[in-house]
């Protein structure tokens, strides 16, 4: 009878882990990237260059996000990669800008200010209001 | 010997047409109407494909009550019910994908079990009117759902995404948008033979249920069950707890129609929030009756005949009654006529059936009784 308790309780208690695991993988979240003027901590990043996107190796929008300009990208579970690569008379030039990214269940929509990435600002990701 | 031969009353051919009268029916209408509707086999294929792996699921949730005995299990809709509050919960929570797929299949569990538990103590209740009793806890039940959605999601129940949420606060839409699930289960792996496309994880998961069932019919549990379906008195003379036995197929039964329903709604990719369980039951009952099966006796071969032979009859009507009425409205209430008009007959055939062989059985006994008095006479003659 205790046996059978205790297969019970660890069997519910499995699936009730296996249901916090998909939450988290599955969960999706909105990306808006915005090529625009921010200021954090008295800092001022300016946008004066259009950049290619990707999300997690997919392409934000068909043409390159212009200066003031905001794009959206939703991705799923925690951990993103977003690259960029700045485009000069409709050219992409220099190198592109990695930079990795992990997002919690409860930030369902969320800013990724662009001049702040390209910048090398650890601030460049805060949660939409 | 002149005895022996009057015993045998019932000709195969006459019994094969009996017993498989609605197949052969549908694959009448099939081979008319199918050249008729002018649609290209191709289509027609894809058309079926679609379908066989959007109701495989939920028609297979049907068989393990025909093995104990209750019937056309049309408390599946309890089933649909749950697995659409799964549904409905993982949209809120923007959970896409397989993992929402599976979450939902998740919640959908236990709310599942104790609508398929309060079900098999209420049929349990009700022995020998089981599927008029689940119909109508069908529409019970319908009600309790149609409470908790409209007045208590969003009042009792937290939900945050306003798009799926009425405008007045709470209750949720009449249709929700599945978007981050939509068919993700069927595109998985997706194969292209000849331009028909065939989802193979669905098909894997459908699958799996059949060899799941294959599997608890071995078991001393299905065992148990077929005892019951058999004969209810000389299962409790086995020792086997009888209700309880009852309460676990129906449980097992609705907790399959919930996962059913979501791998249903996956495909199409919307909910109908208070009609989509609706007419699921009837649907689910009406394809496997097409499929050669009756209300004692129902096997998977049953439900894929079934599924086949329903839908493509669905698909080919409306065209079939456009080019020869000129209107297909008249398909569409053609489908409806349908899927009653077969129930109704698999019923009356079932009870029809069922009075022959009690007759038969009747005079079987009479004929022995009549011979056996005979020989008496004869040996006492003889003496």
């Amino acid at each position: 009878m205790k046996k059978k308790l205790i297969i019970r309780t660890s069997l519910i208690v499995l699936l009730i882990i296996l249901g916090i695991i998909l939450f988290v993988i599955g969960k999706q979240h909105k990306v808006l990237l915005d090529n625009r003027d921010l200021t954090i901590d008295g800092v001022t990043y300016t946008a004066e260059a259009a950049y290619e996107i990707w999300v997690d190796g997919e392409k934000v929008g068909r043409t390159a996000l212009n200066p003031g300009r905001r794009n959206v990208a939703y991705v799923v579970g925690p951990s993103h990669e977003i690259e960029l690569r700045e485009v000069k008379n409709g050219k992409p030039t220099g190198d592109s800008i990695v930079k990795k990214f992990r997002l919690s269940v409860k930030q369902s929509e969320v800013i990724i200010n662009i001049p702040a990435l390209a910048a090398g600002s650890d601030s460049f990701l805060y949660e939409a209001d | 010997m002149k005895n022996q031969d009057s015993l045998k009353t019932v000709n195969p051919v006459k019994q094969f047409f009996i017993n498989y009268a609605v197949p052969i029916l549908f694959i009448i209408m099939i081979v008319f109407a199918a050249p008729m509707s002018g649609l290209s086999p191709v289509f027609l294929i894809n058309e079926v494909m679609t379908r066989l792996t959007r109701n495989s699921f939920l028609i297979l949730s049907l068989l393990i009550p025909v093995l104990a005995g209750m019937g056309m299990n049309f408390g599946i809709v309890m089933g649909a019910m749950a697995g659409q509050i799964g549904l409905i919960l993982i949209t809120d929570w923007q959970i896409v994908g397989v993992p929402g797929i599976l979450l939902a299949m998740l919640i959908s569990t236990p709310i599942a079990i104790v609508f398929g538990y309060f079900t098999g103590i209420v049929l349990n209740k009700a022995r020998g009117r089981e599927m008029v009793t689940g119909m109508m806890l069908g529409y019970f039940m319908n009600g309790i759902y149609q409470l908790l959605v409209l007045y208590g999601m969003g009042k009792i129940i937290p939900i945050r995404d306003k798009s799926i949420l009425l405008s007045r606060g709470y209750g949720i839409r009449n249709a929700i948008s599945l978007d981050g699930i939509r068919q993700s289960l069927d595109n998985v792996i997706k194969l292209d033979i000849m331009g028909i496309q065939i989802p193979l994880v669905t098909l894997a998961v459908i699958a799996l249920n059949c060899l799941f069932i294959i599997w608890f019919r071995k078991t001393k549990l299905g065992q148990d069950m077929r005892t019951v379906g058999q004969d209810m008195e000389v299962a409790r003379m086995a020792g086997i707890d009888v209700e309880k036995t009852r309460i676990i197929s129906i449980i097992i039964s609705t907790v399959l129609a919930a996962y059913g329903m979501i791998i249903y709604l996956q495909n199409i990719g919307t909910i109908n929030t208070y009609n989509s369980h609706e007419q699921i039951g009837f649907f689910a009952v009406a394809a496997l009756l097409v499929g050669g099966a009756s209300v004692s006796r129902a096997s998977i071969l049953n439900v894929f005949i079934g599924v086949v032979l329903f839908h493509t009859v669905f698909i080919v009507s409306p065209r079939a009654g456009k080019e020869l009425i000129g209107s297909a409205q008249l398909g569409e209430y053609f489908r409806v006529f349908i899927t009653y008009g077969v129930i109704a007959f698999s019923l009356a055939l079932y009870a029809w059936r069922n009075r022959i062989e009690a007759e038969n059985e009747r005079k079987k006994a009479m004929m022995l009784r009549r011979a056996s008095l005979q020989n008496e006479a004869e040996e006492g003659g003889n003496l």
